[in-house]
């Protein structure tokens, strides 16, 4: 084959209606020319960019974070990894096994992704989380109703610090097999139900697991996709969230759970989120969310400040329309 | 789409200018965007066009003026978007997120099917580009949709002249596949409208 050269190459657009390439000049020439941002976003831009680079220790800060996590993230990643590699070769020798009995079943369960026993003698010590759970406070009339279960498909399972851990090797790759399982029910099969199940068992037999913390991230997950909001908020109340890589998404889903029933509560996170870096989807709710409990509970000069805050920062946003709908509204003031 | 001779390619920095973020960007940003439209596909770049002045923000100072502003503006911009999009695909395989959309914000078009028809050339090209690996997907939008010329695309991706063409010359091959593997309809649809015509 020849080698092409640079001169030789002609571009799609410019080829003759009569070459073989023809139907790939006519759909490159077709395509669209993009149009640089308005002023408007670009003066946006230009805002954001200039308080954040106003604080370079706070990006340094940012970016070590980063790298600690990576690092815990891939330790983590390589312990399991072994643990399950010892696992496996202490099975394939007969040597005894340093795993519970009832994990080595839960694990080979997971690897076989069969059906979980209907009637788990270990689960029956777990508390009871499968009964579904009273309609949420749809009684409170929000004035914006803010919009939880969009949210469980942005989950992720966050880095952990991985110390050495007082249990065997070969639990903990049993643990994340089974966390594994219940991760893919969730996010690949969409079977919330299921990755219920498997995560009770994963308390049943890890209660003090090194992964109980991401196996009750998932639960929220699974709870949040089913709906079961109430059961969600109950196991948010008590994740140590600070400490969590996902902790700023958690503790907005957390406000606006508790906006169903206790905007006051909801404003403590709203208002500590709002100071926070956070992604744009995540802080375009964190504004709605909070002049939706402003004016829960009558504030509604902040709300309208909030409203107009998010106006200009998310005219296109997704609940733009609304926000426009509550502003033209007559003050309670005015009436 | 832009030729070679348009201002795709912002003017060479004065050597005797002082450059700082602010200039650098009042400059350059509106073009940046459209960069960044361009390699992305999508009409929401504000995060993007940000991280590419925060890199640009703290590369500024070791900038010699050795390669144009705009080619070396060019190289940052398409290096965050490389990243972003392995960022973004890993994202998708982990946690089975949909796929991206495209939505470019164009020039108004004449006509309703003139608008109609250069979207779906615009979907078709981008869903291709899509299957294709990071580095032949920006070799083909920096050629075949920004018109670039091979010594700026060398220089953007610092590789040598030579390499860029053979590179390219593979891609193509590859775009025409998955094209006619994935659009036959519309490969056919425009074949047989070049045999009537």
């Amino acid at each position: 084959m020849a080698k092409p050269s640079a001169e030789a190459l002609r571009r799609w657009a410019e080829e003759a209606a009569s070459s073989d390439d023809a139907p790939l000049a006519e759909l490159f020439r077709a395509v669209d020319n993009p149009q640089p941002l308005s002023a408007a976003a670009l003066a946006r831009v230009h805002d954001r960019l200039g308080s954040k680079l106003a604080s370079p220790v706070a990006r340094r800060m940012r970016e070590l974070v980063m790298a600690i996590g990576m690092v815990l993230l891939g330790s983590s990643l390589a312990l399991a990894g072994w643990g399950a590699t010892e696992w496996v070769i202490g099975r394939s020798q007969e040597a005894p096994q340093p795993v519970p009995k009832a994990a080595a079943q839960s694990v080979a369960r997971a690897r076989s992704g069969a059906h979980l026993p209907k009637k788990n003698p270990l689960a029956s010590a777990a508390p009871a989380a499968e009964e579904p759970a009273p309609a949420s406070s749809s009684g409170s009339v929000a004035p914006l109703e803010p919009n939880v279960t969009q949210t469980t498909a942005t989950a992720s399972v966050a880095p952990r610090n991985i110390s050495p851990s007082p249990a065997e090797p070969s639990a903990l790759a049993a643990e994340a097999l089974v966390l594994e399982r219940a991760l893919v029910k969730l996010r690949r099969e969409h079977d919330a139900q299921g990755a219920l199940a498997v995560l009770d068992e994963s308390r049943a037999l890890f209660a003090q697991g090194t992964l109980a913390l991401e196996a009750q991230m998932a639960r929220v997950d699974a709870l949040l996709a089913l709906e079961r909001r109430s059961e969600a908020l109950a196991i948010l109340e008590q994740l140590p969230l600070a400490q969590i890589s996902r902790g700023g998404e958690l503790r907005l889903i957390r406000a606006e759970l508790r906006a169903n029933a206790d905007c006051a509560r909801a404003l403590t996170d709203f208002d500590a989120l709002v100071t926070q870096a956070l992604a744009a989807p995540l802080m375009e709710r964190v504004l709605y969310g909070r002049a939706a409990c402003e004016l829960q509970v009558g504030d509604r000069a902040h709300a309208e400040q909030d409203l107009n805050q998010y106006l200009k920062r998310f005219p296109q946003g997704r609940f733009a329309a609304r926000v426009q709908a509550q502003l033209a509204r007559p003050s309670d003031k005015a009436q | 789409m832009a030729s070679a001779s348009e201002p795709n390619v912002v003017p060479i920095a004065n050597g005797a200018k002082v450059l700082d973020l602010d200039c650098v960007y009042r400059e350059h940003a509106a073009t940046v965007s459209r960069w960044v439209r361009r390699l992305t596909g999508k009409r929401d770049v504000c995060d993007t066009l940000q991280e590419v002045f925060e890199v640009v923000q703290r590369r500024l100072p070791s900038f010699r003026g050795e390669a144009q502003l705009a080619t070396w503006l060019y190289a940052i911009t398409l290096r965050v978007v490389m990243a972003q999009r392995r960022k973004a695909r890993i994202r998708r395989i982990l946690f089975a997120r949909v796929q991206v959309q495209f939505d470019l914000d164009t020039e108004p078009a004449q006509s309703p099917a003139d608008d109609l028809m250069r979207q779906q050339a615009t979907r078709i090209v981008y869903t291709v580009l899509e299957q294709l690996g990071e580095r032949e997907r920006a070799l083909l939008i920096l050629f075949e949709l920004e018109a670039l010329p091979i010594a700026q695309i060398a220089s953007i991706l610092q590789l040598s002249e030579n390499n860029v063409a053979v590179s390219l010359h593979r891609a193509r091959e590859r775009f025409r596949t998955r094209f006619q593997q994935q659009f036959p309809e519309e490969a056919r649809g425009l074949n047989d409208g070049q045999a009537k015509r």
